[in-house]
């Protein structure tokens, strides 16, 4: 450590900035943990403080009363789901390939990738939605999974590219020199490595997936969970029982996001520091 | 894009050029994965390029009580540029994105900070960071309502300001206005600026800063002279994410802007309710305008186009 005159000043200026960083976790948790709570809101209670005793009562209607309306729509939000991360996996993985070795065409997708991640969602739903209109299509399962898709891309992408980026080329190389050929290469000796990255970046997308409002919602006509949700806030009269299904799908979120990054995390920071001692 | 400066400037781009092997050139074994590159540009082609065409195109169109019929016409724009409503949403819009833009900076710059230079473990460093990027991934629906229960006349807020004595009456500006959208906006979008901040800031090596500190530069100077120099490129691309999602926004606008507050999106939104299909094709073209224009600012004042 170093021990000029200003040292003592900037160690207070950490401590400050630690503090400072649990202030700002306070702000982006604090809603949800207040959401959550009132979600045990007694059966007369309303949707703030105080509480009117606690009970399960909110959190057994939207399983008794909603279940109905909501049922479908989350089977529909599943499967397109699984279809976004699974899609966008396997699309990563080739625009990373192909970016990896500067294939022509990688470095035109390149900014549509980034494009991808940075036009409005509105934009895209109503751009599909009149697409789909001038083709006299009705938007719905295909229009959703398409926008789905773009959304989810260029964060797998970035996720194939970090995965990619320790991966070490010459394993690559020893098996072409060996003789397997280029797909062999990839099932054999590729993917056994990098598949816990793949199912990562498929994680990602399904996580996007699942919560999406803004590009769904011009460019289906069939309810998703979060459109659903969305009818249910702007029609309806809200109560308590709308916390209740807010903590579950962010719950759902969480221990996937949890499953996410702690397994690949302590995983690939052992490999780097292994590298580091070697 | 040169070679020899894009390291420090675009992280992405660094990257990608990292994991690139070094002894192999662009000639083996390209063939397959060339092919397989055909499926992700079709699909980026059919719902992301043709659909922002297709806004652009129907926007000139003529509107009908059913939709459109394809004939030219500038008269939804002239509409639109005629309505003293449209205007000032506009102008709202674009005002929220700017106060957002700048709030996130001010306090996403210090989280990136934190994490970079002042967590020395890199696990726990990648730790914290996870923890604050979860919520990013929870529903933006559900994110916007949780502010209710806080800010509402009842809410947290109110309550914990009554209850020290510092107002009497409950201050209703915090719930369904212009304040409770950029605070929820700012909750919203703040990871987007902390990201790239943060990957910008991981790659200042320890060793500049132990130089800049033996050479006798105080935390201030090593701050302004040195740190955000090279956080320039996270801090403009931050700014990029996060005025462009911020033009776009328009459910948190809905739910918890209470109708005295509106957005481009929530006009584009009402549109379409309406079947008026070319007037938010319109209005979506001018906000894709503004935002471009934004960004072009951004990129100009941030001068990462040098490095690129």
């Amino acid at each position: 450590m170093t021990r000029t005159p200003g040292y003592a000043r900037e160690r207070w200026v950490n401590i400050g900035l630690g503090a400072y960083f649990a202030l700002i976790l306070l702000f982006l948790y604090g809603p949800i943990i207040v959401m959550a709570i009132l979600s045990f809101q007694g059966p007369q209670g309303g949707m703030t403080f105080p509480m009117q005793g606690i009970s399960l009562d909110w959190w057994g209607r939207l399983f008794r009363e909603r279940a109905a309306e909501l049922g479908p729509a989350i089977v529909r939000t599943l499967v397109v789901a699984v279809e976004t991360g699974l899609i966008a996996a396997a699309f990563s993985v080739v625009i990373a390939f192909a970016y990896r070795r500067r294939l022509p065409g990688s470095r035109l997708l390149f900014p549509a990738v980034i494009l991808a991640l940075m036009t409005p969602g509105i934009l895209l739903g109503l751009g599909v939605s009149l697409w789909w209109r001038l083709l006299n299509l009705q938007p719905g399962h295909l229009s959703l999974l398409g926008v789905h898709v773009v959304w989810a891309l260029p964060f797998a992408f970035l996720v194939m590219l970090a995965v990619l980026n320790r991966f070490d080329p010459r394993i690559e190389e020893s098996a072409r020199d060996l003789g397997a050929s280029e797909l062999r290469t990839f099932f054999e000796v590729v993917m056994p490595i990098i598949w816990p990255g793949v199912l990562s970046a498929a994680l990602f997308g399904f996580t996007l997936s699942l919560n999406e409002f803004e590009r769904s919602v011009l460019a289906t006509s069939q309810n998703t969970l979060p459109l659903q949700l969305w009818a249910m806030l702007t029609v309806g009269i809200i109560e308590p029982d709308l916390y209740a299904l807010g903590t579950l799908t962010t719950l759902v979120t969480f221990v996937i996001v949890g499953a996410l990054f702690i397994p690949t995390l302590l995983g690939q920071l052992r490999r780097v520091s292994r590298r580091g001692t070697e | 894009m040169s070679s020899s400066s894009s390291a420090s400037v675009e992280p992405i781009e660094a990257v990608a050029a990292r994991s690139e092997p070094a002894s192999r050139g662009r000639t083996s074994g390209g063939g397959a994965w060339a092919a397989l590159l055909a499926f992700p540009a079709a699909w980026l082609l059919v719902f992301l390029i043709i659909p922002v065409l297709v806004v652009v195109v129907v926007s000139f169109f003529v509107p009908t009580l059913s939709g459109f019929v394809r004939e030219f016409t500038l008269e939804n724009y002239q509409l639109l540029a005629g309505s003293p409503a449209f205007i000032s949403t506009l102008g709202n819009t674009v005002l929220n994105a700017l106060i957002t833009t700048v709030i996130t900076f001010l306090l996403g710059f210090w989280v990136a900070y934190y994490l970079a230079l002042v967590v020395p473990d890199l696990r726990r460093r990648f730790s914290l960071f996870i923890i604050a990027l979860a919520p990013f991934f929870t529903s933006f629906l559900i994110r916007a309502i949780a502010w209710i229960p806080m800010m509402g006349r009842e809410g947290l807020l109110n309550t914990a300001l009554i209850d020290l004595g510092l107002i009497s009456q409950p201050l209703d500006f915090l719930l369904f206005s212009d304040f409770a959208v950029r605070v929820a906006m700012v909750q919203l979008y703040l990871l987007f600026m902390v990201s790239p901040i943060f990957f910008s800031l991981s790659t200042v090596e320890p060793a500049i800063l132990e130089a800049a500190r033996d050479s006798g530069a105080g935390w201030w100077a090593i701050l302004w002279e040195v740190l955000l120099p090279l956080a320039r490129p996270g801090i403009v691309i931050g700014a990029v994410f996060v005025f462009v999602l911020s033009m776009g926004e328009f459910a948190t606008v809905r739910l918890i802007g209470g109708g005295k507050t509106s957005s481009v999106g929530l006009g584009i939104q009402n549109f379409v309710t309406y079947i008026q299909f070319p007037q938010a094709a319109a209005a979506a073209s001018i906000l894709v305008l503004a935002t471009v224009i934004g960004v072009a600012i951004l990129f100009r004042y941030g001068r990462v186009a040098e490095g690129l």
